[in-house]
């Protein structure tokens, strides 16, 4: 990323996207801040990565597909076989 | 078949009827192809068969099934890492779909307004459908990398060491992963 305190929108993206995992250094989350204040496009990303990442979590809990019956059917003989250890 | 035998397989009959769909669902936000999302949930009852004497002393039964396919998923993974090489890791990197060359957003490429206001619920199944569909859609690695790092909340770290990519790599193509899937619950639910 080049040095001066102005950054370009692919720039602020990816400083957003890095800003949960890792702590950035002061001088990023500065040129980050004042481009946020300026573009509303990364202001509206930024908002729009939080919403996904809280969301995605619940990913794990909302049940969205089910197994089709033909995939359990054979799945069931196929546990039906196996020995249970003594 | 003795008391014990029939006893452990009445369990594990029990354990499929009632956890088969949610191993199922796990399993499928993370592989995207219902052939290994299968073999992973049978996987997961062969193991759970052999290692039924473990269980007793287990307390929950959803946490113990899902630590073991987890870890199927794992191997599952370490295998595909393997057959990467170098250049198809560079079109991940690629976000000229997004950004003109001076790096502003592209006109048509612009976040729009989503309109969620505060008090706004998304808890909507279609909504979980349209973001399990758009995960499916992120290249191979993209959906590794993002799958362990904002579903399961592994340590970076380990992701890197894992998947055999460096630091830089990996906050690219996770950037990379969100432009696309940002892009893509705009344009299919959004816009719906």
């Amino acid at each position: 990323m080049k040095k001066g305190p102005m950054i370009s929108c692919e720039e602020a993206t990816q400083l957003v996207v890095m800003k949960n995992g890792e702590s950035l250094k002061f001088y990023d989350r500065m040129r980050l801040k004042v481009h946020l204040m300026m573009c509303k496009y990364c202001s509206r990303f930024e908002e729009q990565n939080r919403i996904i990442e809280e969301q995605i979590k619940k990913l794990n809990t909302v049940s969205v597909t089910e197994m089709p019956d033909d995939a359990k059917l054979r799945i069931e003989s196929k546990i039906d076989k196996i020995n249970y250890p003594k | 078949m003795t008391e014990k035998e029939k006893k452990d397989s009445k369990k594990i009959a029990s354990l499929f009827e009632n956890y088969s769909d949610y191993l199922y669902n796990y399993a499928i936000t993370r592989v995207n192809d219902v052939h290994i999302a299968e073999d992973l949930v049978q996987d997961t009852f062969v193991a759970a068969i052999k290692s039924i004497k473990n269980f007793e002393s287990k307390s929950k039964e959803s946490t113990w099934l899902t630590a073991i396919l987890k870890n199927k998923i794992i191997d599952h993974y370490r295998k595909k890492v393997n057959k990467y090489h170098q250049e198809s890791i560079d079109t991940l990197y690629n976000t000229n779909e997004y950004f003109d060359e001076r790096g502003s957003w592209r006109v048509d490429q612009r976040p729009a307004d989503w309109h969620l206001g505060s008090g706004h619920s998304i808890d909507q199944k279609e909504f979980y459908e349209i973001l399990q569909k758009c995960i499916s859609r992120l290249k191979e690695l993209q959906r590794m990398v993002f799958v362990m790092k904002l579903l399961d909340d592994e340590d970076t770290d380990d992701i890197c060491k894992e998947l055999k990519i460096t630091t830089s790599n990996y906050w690219v193509i996770i950037h990379r992963a969100k432009l696309q899937l940002r892009k893509c619950l705009e344009v299919t639910w959004i816009n719906n």
